[in-house]
């Protein structure tokens, strides 16, 4: 209904400007100046009313200003009314009524001023004082707006026409529009008092879209050609700043510091900057400095950046900034302020919602802050330490100092832990202020990458951050430094770069519990963190090694849930430094220029990984049998260049791999995985080891195959071990060859009872058969190969399930390689006596698609 | 080296021996920079060893993946053998830690008729190699990362293309040289028995 009659007030006043605009048209085309005078007048009386919202006033109130220009017009055009301005000046202040009569007066002013019959200053002066006449507060702003508007092109600015001795100067130009600025602040902050206090929001809301006619002031302030720096700083500044801190009006003072950051100039702003940020302090609590500061902020990097020789001399941006900011950090939280402007969020000072402190204000100013550091000051790592360290600060008067023993909670527990007294985050922080701080955290990163490790207060700031926050800004942390191929390359940096992520390396007291952990999500973590190893590099392999104790260390303490991820890398990162600490030890010792011998020697380095693979033994024991077999290869090599040094540490890295296997694999495919890799490294790679060591794990390992659980296993393992006495160069038993082939044999006999399929054990036997009777070990002969084949035709030929179908595949496989021997020319002489036409018919029959 | 296999039809990527992170931080830029921007690849066969699952679901990613198992595969449930038909050939698939001794071509060849393949791909030495023995070829690509084998003294990283035609397989061998990706050529022609 407010709308409805709104409208309708809108469109009666509307309708008699328009027909008054026409009367007074006529009069002034027939240059009837007293009817065009009373026409006006009474086009003006619209203005008067009380009852338009302050949006509609504005739309009547530019329907007059244009009718109204016609008439500036005709003033202006001497020649038509042929007074003189003086007299009219005078005449139209006769009119009856205020309003009409000062806005005629304006009219006639202004061109009175542009006629120059009279000093400028004079009349600027004299229409500034009679316009105090209305007191109404719509109606006198508009009035105000209405004086502006007209006389921004007719001051006494310098360089402007108006400018002389009696005209007045600059300071006349200013001294009007401050005086209007004034009124026109204090006007419009009268008008939230107007009219019901049941629509007062919906005019707060209104009244907040006419600031545009306080600010024209400032506007055309700005523009003065007179505004010189210095101008500004010492005179103009000051008394903007004294007015809108006596406003005592929240919108106000609000939209008075935003307007000075908007239209005055970067040059004025970074001369006045102690000054400006000085009146921020001292506004109203429930002024939002935030957008204000933020701006500032946003206006100055641009700036600067692009004129860094810009900045007056003795002005330390940085230092004015944190100062104020730490002034709003320091202050005590304040009672719930009364409602503010709408949407505005107070953060002069912590506010207190209810019970709960809200620093997600000033954190947030505390992050633009930050931003703003970093575009100015790009390499000032101990600037972005001292804005975490007043951030530290703040929260450590709501949550607690976080330099205590940090008694953290566990999610569940949050509430109950609130109230507790001593040291550490008392509580963790939460909500909008969460964001803010690991912006904090994650933006210095990006741009100074591992120079955060220099600062104090990073690892306190995130103490305030839960569990989960605090990871993932730990990861954040790890993904960096990997993305950025950044190596880690000083021992103190890793140490203290372990120390910063300490959520992914080890339990905290709000860890989650395991069963509570993604366990995917968890491995894909920890092997970001495994990749930090191979980011440690040195030419100096005693920086290397330090790197990687360091490393080490700080896994040990991670649990053996985090161990089996990162102690595997490191062991395989120490290994591969072996060879270039040999080399230098071999350098050192012939006495080249420059190569100290190694203070991390082999020997230690060997001791560092059995250890820790010593660790891995109950946690990973597949992983560590595999390890320690790596690591007596490693040390078969180094003894490959210092004979003999290094065999008792290959022996031991074996046997270990062995005792690893008896005493923690109890699964049957984890044990013949274990057997296949100890015979793989050592009959291939093991050629250090003295005869009766080798002997006896040859032995020993033969012995575990046999006493696998199942006997296809076991069959399979014994094939396996048979390398063990052949591809050893230094301990080929051809003897011991034959007997485990026909060990195996007998296993596969027994086998073959409970099922007809492990028929296939007996081909895989004739191909270890025919593979070391081609390697020429004497004691197989062609008559065993002969004798197996029967058997094997036997078996898969008379059998005839599906569960056939593999091993005659395999048989046919064999004996077609075997029949391409004889045929190729010239034959293969070792085959000679091997008749295998009585096999081929009756398998081939039965082969399959063969 | 172009980074789009266009004139190729389908290929075959032969990869493995990752270690992420076991051993190595990743691969070689220039070799992410090959594969990840083309969608030629059809099939992946993969020696095993990837090191973690964000190796194996880029694998995945790149095309059609066939794996086994790697010795480092513990946590990983992948087949010890793997046979796929590609054009004309039997391609058979293991990791190499299961022949013994590890790398020898008579060993292999023992595989290779266990398998009944035409071509047997295995990995295991971190080094890449190819040959013919019998016409029967036998391709390792090496280790993708050039990860750490302590047996081995100097690993370049590797992987290899394979695109089938017919009988005939052209073979791009990658290695990875001073920070760039190079590439051999070669052409492997299956004589068919009578």
């Amino acid at each position: 209904m407010m709308e409805q009659e709104q409208e309708r007030l809108l469109d009666e006043a509307t309708a008699v400007v328009k027909e008054q605009a026409f009367y007074m048209k006529r009069a002034i085309d027939n240059e009837n100046i007293r009817d065009a005078l009373k026409h006006a007048s009474n086009m003006i009386c619209e203005l008067r009313t009380s009852l338009l919202s302050p949006k509609n006033y504005y739309d009547l109130y530019m329907q007059v200003f244009q009718e109204l220009q016609h008439l500036a017009g005709f003033f202006t055009e001497r020649q038509r009314h042929s007074r003189k301005m003086s007299d009219l000046y005078e005449s139209v202040q006769h009119a009856g009524n205020i309003l009409p009569r000062l806005y005629l007066l304006i009219t006639v002013g202004a061109s009175y001023i542009k006629s120059k019959e009279a000093p400028a200053k004079d009349i600027l002066k004299d229409m500034t004082e009679l316009c105090k006449g209305v007191q109404h507060p719509m109606r006198g702003l508009f009035l105000r707006y209405y004086l502006t508007q007209m006389c921004k092109d007719k001051l006494p600015d310098t360089g402007s026409e108006y400018e002389s001795e009696e005209g007045g100067s600059v300071n006349d130009a200013f001294d009007f529009l401050l005086t209007n600025f004034t009124e026109a602040t204090r006007l419009w902050a009268r008008i939230q008092h107007s009219g019901s206090a049941k629509e007062r929001q919906r005019r707060e809301r209104e009244r907040h879209d006419l600031r545009v006619l306080v600010g024209a002031n400032l506007v055309r302030l700005s523009q003065l050609e007179g505004m010189t720096r210095d101008f500004y700083a010492d005179v103009a500044l000051p008394k903007i700043l004294e007015e809108m801190a006596s406003t005592k009006d929240t919108m106000a003072q609000q939209y008075l510091l935003d307007c000075i950051i908007q239209v005055f100039s970067d040059e004025c702003h970074l001369r006045t900057l102690d000054q400006f940020l000085s009146a921020c302090m001292r506004v109203l609590p429930s002024v939002d400095l935030k957008p204000i500061l933020v701006n500032l902020m946003k206006r100055l990097a641009n700036f600067v950046s692009a004129n860094p020789d810009a900045v007056p001399e003795g002005v330390d941006i940085f230092g004015l900034f944190r100062r104020h900011l730490n002034e709003l950090i320091d202050r005590p939280v304040p009672a719930p302020p009364p409602a503010t402007a709408p949407g505005a969020t107070a953060i002069n000072g912590p506010t207190d919602r209810g019970s709960q402190v809200d620093p997600s204000g000033l954190l947030e100013l505390q992050v633009a802050f930050l931003t703003f550091t970093l575009t100015l000051y790009p390499e000032r790592v101990d600037y972005v330490d001292l804005i975490l360290g007043s951030t530290v600060t703040l929260l450590s008067r709501i949550y607690g100092s976080p330099s205590g023993p940090g008694v953290a909670t566990n999610g569940k527990d949050k509430e109950a832990s609130g109230g507790g007294g001593e040291g550490g985050p008392k509580r963790k922080l939460e909500g909008k202020g969460v964001d803010s701080v690991v912006e904090l955290l994650a933006t210095p990163l990006k741009s100074l990458s591992l120079s955060i490790l220099e600062m104090d207060h990073y690892t306190n700031l995130m103490k305030f951050l839960n569990f989960r926050t605090r990871k993932q800004v730990a990861i954040s942390m790890v993904r960096t430094v990997l993305a950025a191929g950044t190596p880690l390359d000083e021992p103190d940096a890793v140490q203290r770069f372990f120390s910063f992520i300490t959520p992914l390396i080890r339990d905290e007291e709000d860890s989650p519990l395991d069963e509570e952990v993604d366990a995917e999500e968890f491995a894909s973590e920890q092997q970001q963190v495994c990749r930090l190893i191979h980011a440690i590099r040195h030419d100096d392999t005693d920086q290397v090694f330090a790197m990687y104790t360091t490393a080490r260390n700080a896994f040990g303490k991670g649990g053996p849930r985090r161990m089996v991820h990162t102690l595997p890398p490191t062991v395989a990162a120490a290994l591969q430094l072996i060879p270039r600490i040999q080399q230098r030890e071999i350098d050192a010792a012939s006495g080249i220029e420059g190569v100290a011998p190694p203070s991390y020697t082999l020997k230690k380095v060997f001791q560092f990984v059995h250890r820790t693979c010593t660790e891995l033994v109950s946690c990973a024991p597949e992983v560590a049998l595999r390890l320690f077999l790596q690591a007596a290869v490693m040390a078969n090599k180094c003894d490959a260049i210092n004979p003999g040094s290094f065999e008792p540490i290959c022996y031991e890295f074996v046997t270990q791999a062995l005792v690893c296997y008896e005493e923690e694999l109890s699964d049957s495919r984890a044990q013949f995985q274990g057997i296949l890799m100890m015979v793989g490294t050592l009959s291939s790679h093991v050629t250090c080891l003295e005869p009766d060591n080798y002997d006896t794990l040859a032995a020993n390992i033969t012995q575990h195959g046999a006493k696998l659980l199942k006997k296809p296993d076991q069959c399979r393992a014994i094939l396996v071990c048979s390398h063990l006495f052949w591809n050893n160069p230094l301990r080929r038993n051809p003897q011991r060859v034959l007997e485990c082939l026909q060990k195996a044999l007998k296993i596969a006999d027994v086998a073959i009872q409970s099922s007809p399929a492990h028929v296939a054990l007996f081909v895989e036997i004739l191909d270890k058969y025919i593979y070391y009777y081609e390697q020429e070990n004497h004691h197989i002969t062609v008559s065993y190969i002969s004798h197996l084949m029967e058997l094997c035709n036997e078996q898969v030929t008379y059998a005839d399930e599906d569960s056939m179908t593999e091993p005659r595949k395999n048989f046919n496989a064999t004996l077609n390689y075997l029949k391409k021997k004889k045929a190729q020319l010239p034959p293969d002489a070792k085959y000679a006596e091997l008749d295998l036409d009585k096999l081929s018919t009756s398998t081939l029959n039965n082969g399959v698609g063969s | 080296m172009g980074s789009n296999f266009t004139d190729f039809g389908d290929l075959v990527l032969l990869i493995g021996d990752f270690h992420i992170p076991q051993r190595a931080s990743e691969m070689p830029s220039c070799f992410q920079e090959l594969l990840y921007p083309t969608d030629k690849i059809r099939h992946v066969l993969c020696t095993g060893n990837v090191g973690s699952k964000a190796v194996l679901e880029q694998l995945k990613a790149l095309g059609n993946l066939h794996i086994v198992k790697g010795d480092m595969d513990t946590g990983f449930d992948f087949p010890e053998t793997k046979v796929v038909h590609i054009g004309d050939f039997k391609v058979g698939l293991i990791h190499g830690h299961q022949v013994i001794p590890w790398g020898d071509r008579e060993a292999l060849s023992y595989w290779q008729r266990k398998l009944d393949c035409d071509v047997l791909v295995s990995g295991h030495t971190h080094k890449d190699s190819v040959a013919e023995v019998q016409g029967k070829f036998f391709i390792n690509p090496g280790s993708a990362t050039g990860a750490f084998q302590s047996f081995c003294n100097e690993v370049v990283p590797s992987f290899m293309l394979m695109a089938v035609q017919g009988p005939n397989i052209v073979l791009y061998v990658y290695q990875e040289k001073e920070g760039k990706a190079s590439v051999v050529m070669s052409e492997l022609t299956m004589k068919r028995d009578t």
